[in-house]
């Protein structure tokens, strides 16, 4: 095809999808109304029913609960298959790689230095956001991901020490694991000890304690493991690909 | 809308601009890490803080740290595959 022909295809697409844009964009609500009757009750009934202050945690774990069951799976599914491929390429690989290339991730001694500093206090603020999922904005989901940025950040503190082996590939896979049979085991708890699946049936306790909210703390701690878990496993296949060629070489 | 809010949007707007505007695969990654926080910004200025927050860790740090692997294996393996052409492409 010419480009001229291109060209026209690409003009007629692209006016109608501005033409349907502007459609759409011209029958929006205003800015700043709000047309979700769900939204009210469910802001109305979080706090006396469920005892948990943070209202998105309760859509979450409790009134949408089982898309989040859903989406721990999506993610558990994706880091098995990383592993799987990842791994399969690994046993194939006869790549030697350039030594020097190496060299930005262990050879900074300032990113060290930074990486261990801030290693705790990450670490930290993850077991804070993972905890009071429930009371304050946070959960398991962005407590695992930063959980998962501590330890990388003590990955890339130890670089420099050791061309090495800090990072525990086989205990990520078990957090991993254990997190997304965690969730489902506290789900099934439901089903034992109240009437249905993923039903809260710890005491709910005082709104606005950190021990509050039934379920809601076990569940974000299972999926922030899961989460940690996963995140590490797929960064840290692809780095141990990296630490294995640069291993080669130094020796 | 709040002046937060508009700077936000601009911000976002500009940002991803620049992330689809650069060449090299590399300085997109870590744009799109300057993009990921400019959404948390975002986020957070329309009160949405749970969003902001799984931004903040994922669009400003899991996901470029992610591309920059994969952009270092890749080339890694390129680098090789142009060296020893004969070992390597058996497949």
């Amino acid at each position: 095809m010419t480009r001229g022909g291109r060209l026209a295809i690409f003009a007629v697409g692209a006016t109608g999808l501005a033409a349907l844009l502007a459609w759409g964009f011209a029958g929006l609500p205003d800015f700043g109304t709000f047309d979700g009757r769900m939204g009210e009750l469910i802001s109305s009934i979080a706090v006396p029913e469920r005892h948990a202050t943070n209202v998105v945690t309760a859509v979450t774990l409790d009134f949408r609960g089982f898309d989040t069951l859903g989406e721990e799976f999506i993610l558990f599914a994706a880091a098995v298959g990383v592993l799987a491929l990842l791994r399969l390429a690994r046993s194939e690989e006869t790549v030697a790689a350039d030594p020097d290339e190496m060299t930005p991730t262990a050879g900074s001694r300032s990113v060290a230095r930074v990486s261990a500093a801030l290693a705790g206090p990450a670490a930290v603020l993850a077991i804070y956001v993972i905890l009071h999922g429930h009371l304050t904005p946070g959960g398991g989901f962005q407590g695992g991901v930063v959980l998962a940025a501590a330890l990388l950040l003590v990955y890339l503190a130890g670089a420099t020490i050791r061309h090495g082996r800090i990072k525990p590939i086989n205990a990520m896979e078990l957090g991993e694991g254990v997190g997304a049979a965690g969730f489902v085991a506290i789900a099934i708890g439901g089903l034992i000890f109240a009437a249905s699946f993923l039903e809260n049936f710890l005491p709910l306790g005082v709104s606005g304690d950190l021990l509050s909210a039934g379920t809601y703390m076990p569940l974000y701690i299972a999926v922030g493991l899961e989460v940690a878990g996963a995140v590490l496993v797929i960064l840290g296949e692809l780095l141990d690909q990296a630490l294995l060629t640069s291993e080669e070489d130094g020796e | 809308m709040t002046a937060v809010q508009t700077i936000s949007l601009v911000l976002v707007a500009a940002a991803g601009t620049v992330v689809v505007a650069l060449e090299d695969v590399q300085r997109q990654a870590l744009a799109s890490s300057v993009f990921g926080l400019s959404l948390a910004i975002l986020f957070f200025s329309f009160q949405a803080p749970d969003v902001a927050l799984s931004q903040i860790a994922v669009g400003g740090v899991a996901l470029p740290a992610m591309i920059l692997l994969t952009i270092s294996k890749v080339r890694r393996r390129e680098r090789a595959e142009a060296e020893a052409p004969s070992e390597s492409d058996d497949e």
